[in-house]
């Protein structure tokens, strides 16, 4: 077996160990919101920084697993760089554990300054978590740059971003994987970048003294995470597009609109993280303007490009149902319904109601929960079942898919309820005037149990065919 | 050698966490948070013609600010109540939007005390300066709800270690803590805007030895001019397409 094939199925391992622990730690954390586990209740930041960071690198990393896999079918990337990748990884992954599990670090995933140097954790945690992100960072970094340079070798950059289409031209035929790879690699490399800016301002406060201000580093730090969490969907996106026709059996090609609509989402993507700061009112009016401008914009012509294409494919094709073409589809129905609730919550009249209630979440669980991890989760089974080719049971499959779909989408109803009844984010326990926010809570890890155990049967599933493929 | 000894002394008073004048301002700006939007209790109070009353019969009326201060200070009340006087006077709007209530918290305080008090500062005649008095334990639940804190001095059982503070109240409600015996005329500004119901934003203001900031603030009109930090926002993107044009900037293999 080749390197880049094992390590694919190393990535497929991480994941499948790293996500039910994190799951497991959201339902623990609505058992709290719910007033059980009283015990846990001082655990509940720390697992909710271990939760939000490790979720975004898992479903990150997922994404440009997969994506690695897609473009390697049309030019080399390489596989030395990809082991150091992982190995980068899980360095990031064990330093960020200890941080939260022996220093209690508890600052949340997006570490808003200057929370990190502030909370009752001790400074070596701060740092600790600090060199986790860097780790993380560069690691990602030099991946990336490794991808683009991979896609530079076969296709120029008018090529690889389609400009020919725009220009009216039908030739060469450029895969619409590699438009969205390097639309969202170039925009991977600007992210992290702002990333390293972070960090660079955090340890320039850490060692010299200087002090920072908190406007410049929450507009970098969510330039970093919110332009991260979109490119991770567009790249499980681009997967989508290259794997899907192969259970439709019909192509899909870029054309014109396809080329477009990724342009513009590289044009404007770095300026909807705007939005996470409406509440900021040292922001001038017109970031916040435009704010709701490009969220609209950076979402909507890409979602329903690819959502229309999508139903094109599908609609009346011998589709071959399989638990990766049911995923992928249902991938693209969350990303739909968890993008409608992004641009809801990105309209500022909505977004200064609904800013700090449990709406924020409810939109993000949406189309992560429901849509990146469901197009990685696709392109995983596609990928051990192709090289392992055991037969396969659509019956059990459904029953899979079912666990997930109600599990995930009850879960995600009672996020969107608590918003609407005003249920604030963040809080452990809720005080009186919002405790109907417990009963939310508990209904949701229920919910979320059940998309957990229809998770171990997909685990299984793909388990056994990792082992084969393995050998 | 030198290089360790150097990185020894740059990560020694780090990771000690010396107490730095950084620490001391989050610690101020605790304390000014630790009350905010507390309900004031309604204690029984003594002001200076003799006259007893409620608390809550001066927020009732409008929004007031009320400090804690004794007669027999030999500290900080005596130039803290001149700082506030002046600031109130540079602001203006005292009595058309509040009125100013300060509350002695020495049970040993007598009306004659704060009749001199207010002769001193030559707020005798002024309707809405009102010195008051109260009982120790109506005084504790006050300090107790605002953060003030005040413990005898062991050497001079005459005097007090406290801080200098100024609550603003609104509807019974506190809406604002102002910390510290000089008041700013930027701070005693939003401190006003506070008790009159406008929003206020409430954050730490970046320091002098802040290198980059997006935007200066002038402090007296509230102005926003751009800094040198816009660029380093834009520097991601900008970088991320130079390195897209280095790495596309070879023609592909045939």
């Amino acid at each position: 077996m080749d390197l880049a094939k094992k390590n694919t199925l190393a990535w497929i391992a991480i994941t499948l160990i790293l996500f039910p622990i994190l799951l497991l730690l959201g339902i623990l954390m609505r058992t709290v919101q719910a007033n059980g586990l009283s015990a846990a209740q001082e655990w509940f930041y720390p697992f909710m920084t271990l939760h939000g960071v490790g979720m975004v690198g898992v479903w990150y990393v997922g994404a440009m697993a997969c994506a690695e896999r897609i473009i390697a079918k049309y030019t080399k990337p390489s596989a030395a760089i990809s082991t150091f990748a992982i190995v980068g990884t899980t360095i990031g992954v064990v330093l960020l554990l200890v941080c939260v599990l022996i220093g209690k670090f508890a600052a949340g995933w997006y570490f808003l300054y200057p929370l990190p140097f502030k909370g009752n954790w001790p400074v070596w945690a701060a740092t600790t978590f600090l060199l986790s992100i860097t780790v993380l960072g560069a690691t990602w970094l030099i991946w990336s740059l490794d991808l683009l340079r991979a896609i530079a070798q076969k296709y120029s950059i008018s090529k690889a971003l389609g400009w020919h289409y725009i220009g009216g031209a039908t030739e060469p035929d450029v895969p619409p994987a590699i438009i969205i790879s390097t639309v969202s690699l170039l925009a991977c490399v600007a992210c992290l970048l702002a990333g390293v800016t972070v960090l660079v301002l955090f340890d320039a406060e850490l060692i010299a003294g200087v002090r920072n201000d908190a406007l410049l580093v929450k507009n970098l730090t969510f330039f970093f995470g919110h332009v991260l969490v979109n490119l991770s969907l567009y790249l499980g996106v681009a997967v989508i597009y290259d794997v899907l026709p192969q259970y439709c059996d019909r192509p899909w090609k870029a054309n014109k609109i396809v080329a477009i609509s990724w342009n513009s989402v590289l044009a404007i993507v770095f300026m909807a993280y705007f939005h996470h700061l409406y509440m900021d009112f040292v922001q001038p009016t017109t970031f916040q303007y435009l704010g709701q401008i490009a969220s609209y914009m950076s979402s909507l012509p890409a979602a329903v490009v690819t959502i229309f294409g999508a139903l094109a494919l599908v609609f009346h094709a011998k589709m071959r149902w399989t638990l990766t073409s049911a995923l992928f589809y249902l991938a693209l129905m969350g990303w739909a319904i968890g993008g409608v609730g992004a641009v809801i919550d990105s309209t500022i009249a909505v977004n200064s109601k609904f800013h700090n209630t449990l709406w924020v979440p409810a939109h993000f669980h949406t189309y992560m929960l429901e849509g990146l991890v469901l197009m990685v989760l696709g392109y995983y089974y596609h990928f051990v079942q192709e090289n392992a080719k055991l037969p396969e049971s659509w019956g059990f499959h459904k029953v899979i898919l079912s666990m997930i779909v109600v599990g995930g989408y009850g879960f995600l109803m009672m996020f969107y309820i608590s918003g609407a009844n005003s249920v604030p984010r963040r809080f452990a326990t809720y005080p009186a005037e919002v405790a109907h926010g417990a009963s939310y809570s508990g209904f949701a890890a229920v919910f979320a149990t059940v998309f957990f155990m229809g998770l171990l049967l997909y685990a299984i599933e793909t388990g056994k065919r990792w082992l084969n493929v393995r050998g | 050698m030198f290089a360790v000894k150097r990185l020894v002394g740059i990560l020694l008073p780090w990771l000690l966490a010396i107490p730095t004048t950084a620490a001391i301002a989050d610690e101020i700006m605790r304390t000014e948070a630790k009350g905010l939007y507390k309900s004031l209790p309604d204690i029984p109070v003594q002001i200076a013609n003799g006259q007893t009353q409620p608390l809550s019969s001066f927020w009732k009326d409008k929004p007031v600010l009320l400090t804690l201060f004794y007669r027999r200070c030999s500290g900080s009340c005596s130039p803290f109540l001149m700082n506030l006087k002046s600031a109130v006077e540079d602001s203006g709007g005292l009595g058309d939007f509040y009125q100013v209530v300060a509350l002695s918290f020495d049970p040993r305080d007598t009306l004659e005390d704060l009749q001199q008090s207010a002769a001193t500062f030559k707020l005798d005649q002024s309707p809405d300066w009102h010195f008051a008095v109260a009982d120790a334990a109506s005084i504790a639940k006050i300090a107790d709800t605002i953060g003030f804190w005040f413990k005898k001095i062991p050497t001079d059982q005459e005097q007090f270690d406290h801080p200098s503070m100024i609550a603003a109240i609104r509807d019974g409600k506190i809406v604002r803590v102002l910390v510290g015996t000089e008041i700013p005329h930027a701070r005693m500004r939003d401190l006003i805007y506070e008790v009159k119901g406008v929003f206020v934003p409430f954050l730490a203001v970046p320091g002098k030895d802040t290198i980059f900031r997006c935007f200066k603030i002038d402090p007296k009109t509230g102005t926003l001019r751009l800094d040198w930090g816009i660029l380093i926002l834009m520097a991601p993107a900008l970088l991320a397409a130079l390195i897209g044009y280095f790495i596309f900037r070879r023609k592909p293999a045939p």
